[in-house]
Order: C-alpha cells, then sequence, then structure tokens
C-alpha cells in the first residue's frame, strides 16, 4: 500500500468505494422490498397470497395469481408473436445476407430501434393498433391482453435482434468456411453449425427479452385495460405485476400497500433469478 | 428428384419463409415511424418548444376551443434536462469507479460478486426502482421531488456505465497495460494516465446511450413525481418530463395531437443522442 503514495491511495479508496456502494444499494434494495412486504406475506401466508386471484379493497382480501397469469400470458404471448420474426431478422441480416447493404442497414436500424423509449411504442399502439383492433371488434375497446402482448413483441423485437446479431457474430467463420468447402448450402451451414455453436446465447437472448418484457409497465398499463379480474381469454382485459404497481400507487393503506410491495418483491425475485440463470448459461463473465 | 436438388429446395423455400417474415417484421415499425411523423408534425412548432403544458384545471376548457390556446412542453423539456443532469453526476463517477474496481479485481471473488450484482439491478424493470426510490426516500420525507426522481434514474443508469465501461476497460491492449508498468508507474497512475485516455470516447459514447436510455424512462417519474405545470430549478420542488408528460397526456382525450408531438421529440432526441454515439464510437465494435 504504502508504495502507492497519497494519490494511489485516494484512488484506491474511490473506486473500492463505489464498488461498495454498489452492493449497499443491492442489499438496500431487498431490505426495503423485504421489509415492506413481509405484513402482507404474514398476514396472508406466502403461498396463499401467490394462489389466491382477489383484489378486494373494500374486504381487504389481496391476491397476486391474476397478476401473475397477467404476466407470464402478456410475456409469453409477446414472446411467442416475436420468436420467428426475431430469428428470422437476425438470421438474414448474419447469416444470409451477411455482406449485402441492406443487412447492415438493417442491423444498424435495429440497434437505433432497441433504444427508442417504450412509451413511443406504447402511444402508437394505443393511438393507431387500438382503433384498428376496434374495427376488427377484438378485445375491450380494442384494449386487453392481446393488445398489450402485439406492442411488447414489437418492442421487443429490436432488442431480442441485437442480442441474437452478438450472438452469431461470435460464430467462427473458418469453420463456416469449411461447411461450404464440403458442399453445404447456407440452410445447412445455419442449421449444422451456427445454430449448435450458439445455443446457449441464443437461449439467453430470450431469456432476457422475458425478463425486459415481463418488467415492461408502460405499454402494458397503456394498453391492457387494467381490470381486477382473472382474465378468461386472450382478448380479455386484465393486469399484470408492474401494471398494478402503477395503478394502484396513489392508494397507500397499509395492507394494500404491503400487498402491493409483495407484488414488487415477486417481480424482482422473478426477473432476478432470470438474470441469474442467463449469466449461469453464459458463463463468459466479462471478468 | 435428386438428394442435392431436394436440398437446394429447402433451402430457397426457408430462404423465401425468412425474407417474408423479415419484412412483416419491419411492416410495424414503418408504421410506428410513419404515424410518429405524420401526426407529431401537426404541433411540432415554435410554441410547442416555447410553451408549458395545460395545467390539469385546463382540460375542460381546452375541449371547447381546442385552436385558440396554444401548449407545448417547455416545462418537460426543461425537467427532462434536470433530471439527467442530476442522474449523470450522481451515476457516472460511481460507474467508472464500480467498473475500474471489478477491472482491477478481475480475480478477487468480491468483484465478481460486485459484477453479477450490477448484472441484476441492470436486468431489474425500472417500475421496481421507481417503488424503492418512493419508500426509502419519498415517503419519510413526505414530499416528491426532482433530486429522488433523478436518484431513481441514477439507479438505473448506473449499471449501464458500469456495463459499457467494463465492456471497453477488458478491450484494453494488455501491452499497453505492461508498457506502463514497465516504465515504472504504479497501477493506479496506469489506470489513470493510460486506459482511461484509451477508452475515453467509448465512455462518453456509452454515457450517451445511458442517457437516450434514462430519457424515455417513464414508469419511475409516474411513482416519484407529480409532473407541475411550472418550470422548477429547486431539486427539492417536484418537477416535469418529457415521458411525464406524454403519460399525462394519454389520459386526456382532447390532447392527442401534444401526445405525437412529444412522442417525436423524444423519438428524434434518441435518434441524434445514439447518431452522436455511434459517431464516436461504433457500435459494431464495441459488442
Amino acid at each position: 500500500m504504502a508504495i502507492l503514495g497519497m494519490k494511489g491511495k485516494v484512488f484506491h479508496i474511490a473506486i473500492t468505494g463505489s464498488a461498495v456502494l454498489i452492493l449497499l444499494l443491492a442489499a438496500g434494495i431487498l431490505y426495503i422490498l423485504v421489509s415492506e412486504a413481509l405484513p402482507a406475506f404474514r398476514h396472508f401466508g406466502f403461498f396463499r397470497f401467490i394462489a389466491t386471484d382477489a383484489w378486494n379493497p373494500s374486504e381487504e382480501q389481496y391476491g397476486a395469481f391474476a397478476f401473475i397469469v397477467g404476466t407470464f400470458s402478456t410475456a409469453l404471448l409477446a414472446l411467442a408473436i416475436s420468436f420467428p420474426l426475431s430469428l428470422s431478422v437476425s438470421l438474414f441480416s448474419c447469416e444470409l445476407c451477411k455482406e449485402r447493404m441492406v443487412a447492415s442497414f438493417l442491423r444498424s436500424i435495429m440497434n437505433f430501434l432497441a433504444r427508442v423509449p417504450s412509451i413511443i411504442y406504447g402511444v402508437w399502439g394505443f393511438y393507431f393498433l387500438r382503433s384498428l383492433f376496434i374495427q376488427k371488434g377484438i378485445g375491450n375497446y380494442g384494449l386487453g391482453i392481446l393488445t398489450a402482448s402485439c406492442v411488447l413483441a414489437i418492442m421487443i423485437l429490436p432488442y431480442t435482434v441485437s442480442l441474437l446479431n452478438a450472438a452469431f457474430d461470435k460464430t467462427p467463420f473458418r469453420l463456416k468456411e469449411m461447411a461450404y468447402s464440403l458442399g453445404a448450402n447456407p440452410l445447412d451451414v445455419i442449421s449444422k453449425v451456427s445454430l449448435p455453436l450458439v445455443k446457449n446465447e441464443i437461449i439467453v437472448a430470450y431469456l432476457l427479452s422475458l425478463v425486459r418484457v415481463m418488467g415492461e409497465t408502460i405499454i402494458v398499463t397503456i394498453l391492457i385495460g387494467n381490470t381486477y379480474q382473472m382474465p378468461t381469454g386472450i382478448t380479455q382485459s386484465g393486469n399484470t405485476m408492474s401494471s398494478i404497481l402503477i395503478n394502484q400507487i396513489g392508494a397507500f393503506a397499509l395492507l394494500k400497500a404491503s400487498s402491493l410491495i409483495a407484488i414488487a418483491l415477486l417481480l424482482f425475485g422473478l426477473t432476478a433469478i432470470l438474470n441469474v440463470v442467463s449469466k449461469y448459461l453464459l458463463r463468459r463473465i466479462p471478468v | 428428384m435428386t438428394h442435392t436438388g431436394r436440398r437446394t429446395f429447402t433451402y430457397l423455400l426457408v430462404y423465401g419463409i425468412i425474407c417474408l417474415l423479415v419484412i412483416l417484421a419491419i411492416i410495424p415499425f414503418i408504421s410506428l415511424v410513419v404515424e410518429l411523423i405524420s401526426h407529431g408534425l401537426e404541433s411540432f412548432n415554435l410554441d410547442f418548444f416555447t410553451q408549458t403544458s395545460p395545467p390539469p384545471t385546463d382540460t375542460l376548457l381546452m375541449r371547447n376551443d381546442q385552436d385558440s390556446i396554444s401548449f407545448g412542453i417547455k416545462n418537460g423539456i426543461y425537467g427532462s434536462f434536470l433530471l439527467i443532469v442530476i442522474a449523470t453526476v450522481i451515476a457516472v463517477p460511481i460507474g467508472i469507479g464500480c467498473s475500474l474496481y471489478i477491472f482491477m479485481n478481475r480475480s478477487n471473488p468480491v468483484a465478481k460478486w460486485v459484477n453479477y450484482i450490477n448484472s441484476v439491478i441492470y436486468g431489474m424493470p425500472s417500475v421496481l426502482i421507481g417503488i424503492i426510490v418512493y419508500l426509502a426516500i419519498e415517503k419519510p420525507m413526505h414530499d416528491l421531488t426532482s433530486l429522488s426522481a433523478g436518484i431513481a434514474l441514477a439507479i438505473i443508469l448506473l449499471p449501464f456505465i458500469v456495463f459499457t465501461t467494463l465492456k471497453a476497460l477488458l478491450r484494453v491492449p494488455n501491452e499497453l497495460i505492461r508498457a506502463g508498468l514497465a516504465l515504472g508507474a504504479t497501477y493506479p497512475s496506469v489506470v489513470w494516465k493510460v486506459v482511461l485516455p484509451t477508452i475515453k470516447k467509448t465512455m462518453i459514447a456509452g454515457w450517451l446511450r445511458g442517457i437516450a436510455r434514462v430519457a424515455g424512462e417513464t414508469a419511475p417519474l409516474i411513482i416519484t413525481l407529480i409532473g407541475s405545470p411550472a418550470i422548477n430549478w429547486n431539486l427539492l420542488h417536484s418537477t416535469n418530463a418529457v415521458p411525464l408528460l406524454i403519460w399525462d397526456f394519454l389520459n386526456k382525450p382532447s390532447f392527442s395531437s401534444l401526445v405525437w408531438s412529444s412522442a417525436l421529440f423524444l423519438f428524434l432526441f434518441v435518434l441524434i443522442l445514439c447518431t452522436i454515439a455511434n459517431y464516436i464510437d461504433d457500435e459494431k465494435l464495441s459488442t
């Protein structure tokens, strides 16, 4: 330590301090969520809170099941819609037309669109897609799980594509050249060389997209219709774990507030687990 | 059909399907941009930048004579600027310090944990960060302030800065660091005088991309701010922000042209930031 001198010491303390700050931040987040959520879990019981679909402020009955179902149905539906699209956009720009102008243009457009704030997609969904749905007679005034999922699918597409692109870029060129020299066509190269090589990265790309779709709040709040009953079909309106937080934030009665934070904690746990799983799958931590 | 013929046929079939899906995937984005421009330009005039947003009581008034009063989002632009400055001042130094810590202690398990936790915070839904800031700062203080909203944005920006800086740090050639050490410099001074100047451009680009991400965040602002119609430079008062205004306008049917213009403004802002960032530091090289 002595060899570093005064400046070195200050530098050392500063960077260690900021690392400690991140750890403290995470600990603080966990502490606040757990301590505020405990009353609800104590009152209803952890599993009963998760498994009941009641949101009755007048009877002080709260349960998260309807919102968990809402979150999973919107997120999985959105991923199901965007899966074939994102995979083909990525395959098109990374494998099939790699050296062409179209591909690099598509790549930079997708990289930019991934950074467009989600509220812009929400506005487009609210005014454009919703009126389209009203014309077709789908949903509750055009609102509902299906509408939200469609807009979520569009929002997540560029993000997934840029993750997939990064994955496909890692495939070694030489290996593909070898396959071509053995008489393989591009489809063989994709299915027998590229896809098996980056299998884990592709799974992670979709997992991370799932995390982002689950946590997406604004699009869902604008388009899902915000009802507290259990949704019975995909055109019904509903609520997700993130949209209920926005909807109910004004009313902070004790047990209700605690129930809301409990939902927030569940959402946090879900996204954190998926994040850790994706890190584990990659195991190529940049450290 | 011969074996080769059948393979070529399958390849062409899949190729055709992929091209079709790519076109299908692009259509919504073309629609988004067309709608944004066609509706957004309507009230994208000087008033839009020089007038403040209508106070809540004027909503009914607006419905009667829509054209006689002009409104803008000046307070939103100023407020967004203020929030971004707060977030930057807090997050950038801590983020750089933290990434330096991870970089310099790569073999240390603590650094690995810091990196892990950072990625968990990175993947956290932004609405949760809003709730945590509300619970930790605003609820005890009984006030919704721009400082706390800025802190919420800083928590969103922080892991992003750590992530991009760390990625840049890991691309610095090891020879460069060894050369500095061989000249007798201490490790901190090598980092300060050799490593950081090398990645300066990437860091600035990462910061710009982070701002682009933070500028469009809506969910945490809905929780941590009450939109004020006036321009407030006082950090302990509430302020407004462009995405928050979009959210407010969405709930009022007569403000649709303001919604589109604000969305267009946000879109252009992100586009400009991303273009500058890509000009400074090409993203293709950094991924």
